[in-house]
């Protein structure tokens, strides 16, 4: 059975806020799901200086692919980190792009 | 003459910098109108307020430019990134306050090699996408995944050139070397201890230490204020230790600190005896977000610095505050 745009879009808006706050490498400042859609992406909290900020990007979009394939969808860590560097993208249009390249596996 | 140089090179950097639009059009022209020489860039400005003997007012600031020039087929994680930045303390009065210092760097990155946990051991089973669709924890299952997977320690690799000076381009020195870097979450809660007592908001949590480790061979140390100190050995080794880490605190501040230490290696005996074989760099930063708009942020920061910064090492402190602007 298909899959609809929607159900992808509301799961990895999900998955996306629940690994940007591992409690390990916390990213995630915002306290619910729909302030976090509205933020962009540059708003995370990756770091002060260019370097770090890309080194915790690449840390989330490792554990974000992995998360993903843990639940039977696949979104390469390219396609992600592609994503993450789009610091004035807005989360819910990432997600929307997200949603057209997952492989969703029943 | 070297002021006009710099200031050209940093306005070409900052125009290509500027420059940056993704879009998925692939006609020719398209290509070319939006293609940039670096695809990541960051641009920060802090805007401060100081003591009037060290000249009232001045600016801090950093850029940095990335773009990646290659990466692993087989582990996209690895990646190796040309990185171009510059970044600077500068006064109203120049020479005349000892923090001064703007250092230029050209560098090779090696990003992202994760120690502690190899990619195929994932420690949960998989679940059908329809049941953890269905799952109504699916947010904290999700975090909780996320941290049973999280590798403990990620080290990176650079190797670089840079000019380090002072505002007025007067003394300078030409440094080349390489550090080990390492991002870990070991000591995070440990670090985090007093600092959550403070914290109102649940999810303004702290960072990932950052520490790095690197040596230098640093040449034409005859243009710096230290040159008398030398008798004739303009050439030196040196070491470099630096560790960065930034925890919230209250509702949405944001407090970081930074430690900067440089060591020189078989240093002159008049540099000894000046106890300037050994400099260090300390600084925090206490910052509150004002606005965020147009993929730009807007803080009021406080800001203390204490220590000696290259090229001269001449200790100093200030307090500071005003306004902190990222874009």
């Amino acid at each position: 059975m298909k899959i609809s745009k929607e159900r992808k879009v509301q799961f990895l808006s999900k998955v996306y806020f629940g690994v940007s706050d591992n409690p390990k490498d916390d990213v995630n400042q915002f306290d619910n799901l729909e302030e976090f859609l509205s933020a962009s992406i540059g708003e995370l909290r990756w770091g002060s200086n260019l370097e770090t900020r890309q080194r915790s990007k690449i840390r989330f979009s490792r554990n974000f692919s992995i998360v993903l394939a843990s639940f039977s969808v696949n979104l390469s860590f390219e396609d992600i980190w592609i994503s993450m560097n789009e610091d004035n993208k807005i989360n819910t249009d990432v997600v929307n792009e997200w949603a057209e390249l997952a492989d969703f596996t029943n | 003459m070297k002021k006009y140089i710099f200031t050209t090179i940093f306005s070409l950097v900052t125009l290509f910098a500027a420059y940056s639009q993704n879009d998925t059009d692939t006609s020719f022209l398209h290509k070319v109108s939006t293609w940039h020489l670096f695809e990541n860039r960051l641009i920060n400005v802090d805007l401060k307020f100081i003591d009037p003997e060290k000249g009232n007012f001045g600016i801090d600031y950093g850029f940095n430019l990335s773009k990646n020039i290659g990466k692993s087929d087989d582990n996209p994680t690895k990646r190796i990134d040309l990185n171009l930045k510059s970044k600077g303390f500068v006064t109203v009065t120049g020479r005349n306050t000892a923090q001064n210092s703007i250092v230029n760097e050209l560098g090779l990155v090696a990003n992202g090699f994760p120690i502690g946990i190899k990619g195929s051991d994932i420690p949960f089973e998989t679940i059908p996408f329809p049941e953890a669709e269905a799952n109504p924890d699916l947010i904290s299952l999700s975090s909780q995944r996320a941290s049973q997977i999280n590798s403990p320690l990620w080290m990176y690799a650079d190797i670089h050139l840079k000019h380090e000076t002072t505002q007025d381009f007067k003394d300078y020195d030409i440094a080349f070397g390489g550090y080990l870097a390492f991002s870990s979450s070991l000591l995070t809660g440990l670090l985090d201890m007093p600092f959550s007592i403070f914290r109102v908001s649940k999810n303004n949590k702290p960072r990932q230490l950052d520490l790095s480790i690197g040596i230098d061979y640093v040449t034409g140390l005859e243009n710096t204020a230290n040159a008398t100190l030398r008798d004739d050995d303009n050439d030196a080794n040196r070491i470099n230790f630096k560790g960065e880490w930034e925890t919230g605190i209250f509702k949405n501040e944001r407090i970081s600190f930074l430690f900067d230490s440089y060591y020189e290696l078989d240093a002159p005996e008049m540099i000894k005896v000046a106890d300037l074989d050994f400099n260090y760099f300390f600084q925090i930063k206490l910052e509150h977000i004002l606005l965020v708009k147009n993929n730009s942020t807007s803080k009021l920061a406080i800001k203390y610095t204490q220590g000696e910064l290259p090229p001269n090492f001449e200790t100093g402190y200030v307090i500071g505050g005003g306004f902190s602007i990222e874009f």
